[in-house]
């Protein structure tokens, strides 16, 4: 909980001191995330391993497109991308460590349900990872890339249920969250409904 | 007023998390130390910890 929300902050500090560094350079940051999670991944227990990292970096991709117009939600949303390809690379790592121990103790087709909602979700968040790349946006078209990016609502959603079924003690911290986050996504459509009413003229 | 509620229900979240978390734990858990705080499931089901503990470094009570 501490580490999670801890990290969301310092990230969230970063983002918006250094939003327009971290986009010009965003490859190197790609880079030293890629050389932190080899490391990590050799590793028994860190906070990569144990998906704090990516959670936390995902958490801000979510909740960026929520937010209230003001600087705060243009520089998390100028960074979304490099935030998510962050935590994806983070994510990767949690996940093949997570399998590689399955496959060592021999327990990967015992595994409780979550284990498999994790495994699932990883599966979700490869394709919107990579096409959340420059390189390969560029080669999308805007609607395929935006129906595309609708699996996310999946991916969120399949993340919380992950942390939510393993039901440890900070069980009730991952509700809260993810209900700050539908509570948050539900407004803004709200809000968005209502806006285009709006806009439309009375038939 | 959104972004301010945002930010104080995490901060809110912050505090009884560092409440509830001991500091020590937290700091273990950064320099890659299991502990019972952050004890994993999955080592439990895979039993290779007991109590948060990998085998072969239980806690001496120092």
């Amino acid at each position: 909980m501490t580490i999670i929300l801890g990290l969301i902050f310092i990230l969230g500090l970063l983002v918006v001191l250094f939003q327009k560094w971290i986009r010009k350079w965003n490859i190197y940051f790609y880079g030293i995330a890629v050389a932190i999670s080899i490391i990590s991944f050799t590793q028994e227990t860190t906070i990569i391993n144990m998906g704090y990292v990516g959670i936390s970096f995902f958490f801000l991709v979510m909740i960026a497109s929520t937010m209230e117009q003001g600087t705060i939600k243009k520089k998390l949303m100028g960074n979304r991308a490099e935030l998510a390809v962050i935590g994806s690379i983070f994510s990767i790592t949690h996940g093949l460590k997570y399998i590689l121990f399955a496959l060592d103790y021999s327990f990967f087709w015992e595994a409780p349900l979550y284990f498999y909602l994790g495994i699932i979700s990883v599966l979700v968040m490869l394709p919107l990872a990579i096409t959340s790349l420059m390189i390969i946006r560029k080669k999308m078209k805007g609607k395929a890339w935006k129906k595309l990016h609708k699996l996310s609502y999946v991916f969120y959603g399949l993340i919380f249920l992950h942390v939510i079924l393993i039901a440890n003690d900070r069980m009730l911290f991952y509700i809260v969250l993810a209900g700050v986050y539908a509570v948050y996504k539900g407004l803004t459509l709200i809000t968005k409904k209502v806006e285009v009413k709006k806009v439309k003229p009375a038939v | 007023m959104k972004n301010i509620l945002l930010i104080i229900v995490l901060v809110m979240l912050l505090v009884v998390g560092i409440m509830k978390e001991p500091i020590r734990d937290t700091a273990d858990l950064m320099t890659g130390a299991s502990t019972e705080t952050y004890a994993t499931q999955i080592d439990l089901i895979a039993g290779v910890s007991e109590g948060g503990y990998s085998q072969g470094s239980y806690p001496t009570g120092d």
